[in-house]
């Protein structure tokens, strides 16, 4: 369900005010821009769909019903929007760059298990990556997922498992599942 | 929760972006504006060229039908139609 705070935005941003909109992007931005980078890859194409989607939100305000949360319909949004995107033709260039930003940035994450990571990850199928990046790395419930990605949810719970369990062994035989 | 699902949710964490960037969100509304006034333009080029259409087919008639008015009537009726045409705009702005 919608929050209050997210709610009252919503209704200010569908009566055409600026600033109530700029407070969403603000409070969705990090959820949008996570979710897409970790499932195309490549982090300058993944903030261009995040805005798309933004744009595309402004658009559609009218139609959130409210019946999920705010985030989740975004995500969904999103998920569209890179599907069309893996469709384009000129998005192909992308494409072959994909997942050279994933490797960056790893924090204390030693390189060569970030490489592994990131590598498993690009191996996944889309579908399978995008239920891992909404329930794995960004704490979705698997039914929100599946409304969201508009997947069964017996589909959602099994990418989540097997994309885990591919992800994990990247990084190595010392099993400790 | 183990020692690979601790790896694996770090990897994650530094793929996050910031929680807070004026540049997204600056971008976000600079795009959504533009959308918005190219938008609003075809709408007007698309009412304009209905106006324009029924001018062409109505026009001596609606004429007619603002001269036959008394003198103080025909402005008010033109800057109501304005007005009602331009509430959306004009409320959006507010």
């Amino acid at each position: 369900m919608i929050s209050d705070a997210d709610a009252s935005l919503v209704e200010a941003a569908r009566a055409g005010d600026h600033g109530a909109f700029a407070r969403l992007v603000q409070r969705h931005q990090q959820g949008v821009r996570g979710f897409l980078r970790r499932s195309c890859g490549d982090f300058s194409e993944a903030d261009d769909l995040a805005q798309e989607t933004f744009l595309s939100a402004w658009e559609r305000l009218a139609q959130f019903r409210g019946e999920s949360s705010l985030r989740s319909w975004l995500c969904g949004i999103a998920w569209r929007k890179l599907l069309a995107s893996r469709r384009s033709v000129n998005r192909a260039r992308a494409r072959d760059t994909a997942y050279h930003d994933l490797s960056e940035g790893g924090g204390a994450l030693e390189p060569a298990m970030r490489v592994a990571l990131a590598k498993a990850l690009s191996a996944l199928p889309l579908d399978q990556r995008a239920c891992v990046a909404m329930c794995l790395a960004a704490g979705y419930s698997h039914s929100e997922a599946a409304q969201a990605l508009e997947m069964p949810l017996g589909t959602v719970k099994s990418h989540v498992l097997r994309g885990r369990e591919r992800l994990l062994a990247a990084l190595g035989d010392d099993n400790d599942r | 929760m183990t020692d690979k699902d601790a790896i694996l949710a770090q990897f994650f964490e530094h793929q996050e972006p910031p929680a807070y960037d004026a540049t997204f969100v600056a971008s976000a509304l600079t795009r959504a504006q533009r959308k918005r006034n190219a938008s609003a333009v075809l709408l007007w080029l698309g009412v304009g060229s209905l106006i324009a259409m029924v001018l062409a087919f109505a026009g001596p008639q609606i004429g007619s039908a603002y001269t036959a008015m008394a003198p103080a009537v025909a402005p008010i009726a033109v800057i109501a139609t304005v007005l009602f045409m331009t509430r959306r705009l004009l409320w959006a702005r507010a």
